[in-house]
């Protein structure tokens, strides 16, 4: 309970979550670098595999650039040589033949069988004279073209002959506008000065001449899904293989630098990675869009993270399980022992055998608690020794309460004690006094244990011894507390109730050191006896006491307790009180000694209920009740001088009771016979101890008393002893056993017994 | 109170001892002074037990040594007016028959 503060500011961490928490980390952060080399592996891998397929394609397109040149060059070569000798042909025939000037017949045969889409000419002017088509015939000159002007050379040279590079020309068709290309070539007029230009133009070669032509080497081709080809030539966008043109910008697709072979451009805001190769004229640019170069990448690691999370999720789950199953699991079946443990139940025993560590520790605990149970054992076994000890030197202590003490001599008294588990050094006393005195105590020593008990002892022979010797009570407390202040190295103390009753006349005389107060009943109401004597015994020696009166009337009831009794509390710490104590034997006062205190025994344990007994509980009651006595003992030095006492201490009952004179005589004359006897006989002359005991006990119906004499000394049954005979002269009287004869003989009845090495002999008579 | 009065009277060579009280082991002593005392001019000891109201076997024993003196001096022991209860012990012990009783 004490380390609720602490705990309340920081919980301890279970080791558990310490482990989860450690291998989480360590799981996610092996899943995290796991994840980021494949990441990086996949990420070089995909990087790789676009610059290559960037190199690859620029390679492809440089080839292509130099196959289609060639074929271009070739096929152009090839078409122009066979334009020029078709112009020659053309410049033969109308040499030969003028006519075909004129004949739009011959025209069209020469036209298709020559395969010329047209042709144009001129005389020295330089002015179309005849053309088929005929519609630029008189209103075309070579003057005023770029593309026509160095025809003009001809008129002068014949010699020099053309071939043009085909060219696209608008043709109309119908309604739309189609480019087809042209070629165009041309030689001088062999009849006379003019030029023959013949053109070129066929579907076919139209789509040839595509096929193989450079500019157009990229358009509609397709990279991947998003990829895309560039051709420039000197610096100029040629041919864009899709998309549009108008988003790109010819600077910013260029390289930044000329170390990195692949580098990034941004083409319709999407990131591209595109690589750049240059082979004469022109330029290839080849570029992919990186999402589609990390598509699969990405794909690829999504799956990769899924699996991978799966993968460690399993693990750290079967390491943190095995973790539990093998650590935190018996580290808390050892936890949950050691409670039990800790708790009392040595019995518990640690059976954890699932590895050697475990079963190293689980045999250390059970073999420490073997230990512990053993020295415990060991312990309790003393101290219960001890304990017991005590307990028998405290129930010693008590005295006996024999029917001598219960409605007989002028008082009714009881006296209980229920002593707590451990000895908590109560005890009470009583004895009778000389005259008719009753002296009763009860007392509460401080401590507990063997040494209280032992104070206890001697407090209690202390105050027997001084009551006994001192002329008064106040005296006798005085004396009885300096002894016990002697020599009390221990500093015990001890709180006494003392009185002494007369029990003829109820006058009480007491003295009270330090203990709770008495009540006393009269007329059925039950009051404190509050006054103080002085100080509680064994501390101060130099303490004196004043000693009380008080006039008890007949019935008159006195109630001593210890506060085991007002200190009872039930299990809420609720002390059973004074008030609960008065209360309860004020509704009892008209019960006896006996009753009232088991009754007030009831009413505590039923106030403790299941609360256990801390304290001795002791209680002493005695009721003044003067009347006959009906017995009294006295002891007596066994020599003749006491016969006149003992005499007068049987008398006195026998007078009570008006026994007649010669019945008194011969009741006499056995006491004397059978106490001279034991006086003169009984012990030899050094016996240290020599009394006798004379005891009287008084019957009503019938009227009758019964005397009995007790001595220690020598084994003699006058009972048995034969009578003598009658003497027949004066000279054999003998006067041996003629006592024993005339005690006999002058009582109703007489019985010895020989008991605890002593002599009892007793006698009955009746009047 | 065991006491035991002895009133002597000498009279033509008899001793009149007349006892008032109590004959027991405490007074029986005095008694037996008293006859220890006697000389031999007393031919006749008479002792007078009508006021003797408690005699024990000590008181006996007195007597019975008296009468032995007595006796052994050709004397005479007479015992008169015992009460009752006395009587009857002397029958009781069997010295009613020994003793001289008037």
């Amino acid at each position: 309970m004490k380390n609720n503060k602490t705990t309340a500011a920081k919980r301890p961490v279970h080791l558990r979550h310490i482990f989860r928490k450690w291998l989480l980390f360590l799981v996610a952060a092996a899943y995290i670098i796991t994840f980021l080399a494949a990441f990086i592996t996949q990420k070089a891998n995909a990087d790789e595999e676009a610059r290559n397929k960037i190199y690859s394609q620029l390679s492809y397109f440089s080839n292509q650039i130099t196959v289609n040149s060639r074929h271009s060059f070739s096929l152009k070569k090839e078409t122009g040589e066979d334009l020029l000798s078709k112009a020659w042909a053309l410049s033969l025939l109308i040499k030969s033949d003028q006519s075909i000037l004129q004949s739009r017949q011959k025209q069209r045969e020469i036209l298709k069988k020559l395969e010329l889409k047209a042709f144009y000419i001129t005389d020295k002017t330089g002015i179309i004279k005849c053309s088929y088509p005929s519609e630029y015939e008189n209103n075309f000159d070579f003057h005023h073209f770029e593309t026509t002007r160095p025809y003009l050379r001809m008129i002068d040279d014949p010699s020099i002959t053309i071939i043009e590079e085909p060219r696209p020309l608008d043709v109309i068709l119908t309604k739309s506008t189609h480019t087809y290309m042209q070629q165009f070539a041309g030689v001088g007029r062999l009849d006379c000065p003019g030029i023959v230009q013949v053109a070129y133009s066929d579907q076919q070669y139209d789509n040839l001449l595509n096929a193989v032509s450079v500019e157009h080497l990229c358009d509609g081709y397709t990279f991947g899904k998003t990829g895309f080809v560039i051709l420039l030539q000197n610096g100029k966008i040629m041919s864009f293989s899709s998309g549009d043109l108008k988003l790109l910008s010819p600077k910013a697709i260029q390289p930044k630098s000329e170390k990195s072979l692949t580098y990034n451009i941004i083409y319709n805001d999407k990131k591209y990675l595109a690589g750049s190769f240059k082979t004469g004229t022109f330029q290839i640019i080849v570029a992919q869009s990186v999402t589609e170069i990390y598509s699969a990448m990405t794909k690829l690691m999504i799956w990769t993270g899924i699996f991978f999370f799966i993968m460690f999720g399993i693990v750290f789950i079967e390491v943190s399980s095995l973790l539990d199953k093998v650590v935190v699991k018996n580290i808390n079946r050892t936890n949950a022992s050691l409670k039990k443990i800790t708790e009392g139940d040595l019995n518990e025993q640690v059976k954890i055998e699932s590895n050697e560590e475990f079963i190293s520790l689980s045999n250390g605990i059970n073999s420490t608690v073997e230990t512990l149970k053993k020295a415990i054992a060991d312990a309790a076994a003393r101290i219960d020794r001890e304990l017991e000890f005590a307990h028998a030197i405290q129930i010693s202590a008590l005295p006996k309460l024999s029917k001598q003490y219960q409605s007989t001599n002028g008082f009714d008294l009881y006296a209980d004690m229920h002593p707590a588990k451990e000895v908590g050094g109560d005890f009470y006393d009583f004895f009778i006094l000389s005259n008719h005195r009753l002296a009763f105590v009860i007392a509460d020593v401080s401590g507990k244990g063997i040494p209280a008990a032992m104070f206890m002892m001697t407090a209690k022979a202390q105050i027997r011894n001084h009551i006994e010797s001192k002329p008064t009570l106040a005296d006798a407390c005085t004396a009885t507390n300096k002894a016990l202040c002697e020599g009390n190295d221990a500093q015990m103390f001890v709180t006494v109730f003392i009185a002494v009753l007369d029990t003829e006349t109820g006058m009480l005389t007491y003295v009270n050191a330090g203990h709770n107060p008495p009540l006393i009943c009269h007329n059925g109401t039950y009051s404190w006896i509050k006054n103080r004597s002085g100080l509680f015994m064994g501390s101060f020696n130099t303490a004196t006491y004043k000693e009380f009166t008080l006039q008890m009337e007949k019935g008159d009831m006195v109630f001593l307790y210890t506060d085991g009794v007002t200190e009872a509390m039930d299990k809420d710490g609720n002390q059973y009180g004074e008030a609960r104590l008065e209360k309860h034997l004020d509704s009892n006062a008209s019960s006896s000694a006996n009753t009232i205190i088991h009754s007030v025994y009831t009413a505590l344990a039923e106030h403790a209920g299941s609360a256990p007994q801390s304290d001795d509980i002791t209680m002493l009651a005695v009721q003044f009740k003067p009347g006959l006595r009906d017995h009294d003992t006295h002891i007596f030095p066994a020599e003749l001088g006491s016969l006149e006492s003992i005499q007068s201490f049987i008398q006195e009952p026998l007078d009570k009771r008006f026994c007649p004179e010669p019945v008194k005589k011969q009741i006499a004359i056995a006491v004397e016979e059978l106490y001279v006897n034991i006086a003169n006989y009984a012990y030899n002359a050094d016996a240290p101890d020599k009394t006798a005991e004379v005891r009287w006990e008084c019957s009503e119906n019938p009227v009758s008393i019964t005397v009995r004499l007790i001595d220690g000394g020598k084994p003699f049954d006058p009972v048995k002893a034969a009578d003598p005979l009658a003497p027949a002269s004066i000279e054999e009287a003998k006067i041996g056993g003629l006592g024993i004869l005339m005690a006999k003989k002058n009582t109703d009845s007489m019985q010895y017994e020989r008991k605890d090495e002593k002599n009892i002999l007793t006698f009955t008579k009746h009047w | 109170m065991e006491t035991l009065e002895i009133a002597k009277n000498t009279e033509n060579g008899i001793l009149t001892l007349t006892l008032t009280g109590r004959l027991s082991i405490v007074t029986s002593p005095q008694l037996s002074t008293e006859i220890d005392g006697i000389g031999s001019d007393i031919q006749t000891l008479r002792i007078v037990m009508a006021k003797i109201e408690y005699v024990s076997s000590a008181g006996l024993r007195v007597l019975v040594a008296a009468q032995k003196k007595m006796s052994a001096a050709g004397g005479v022991l007479e015992i008169t007016s015992p009460t009752s209860e006395t009587l009857e012990l002397f029958e009781m012990t069997g010295l009613k028959d020994i003793f001289t009783i008037k």
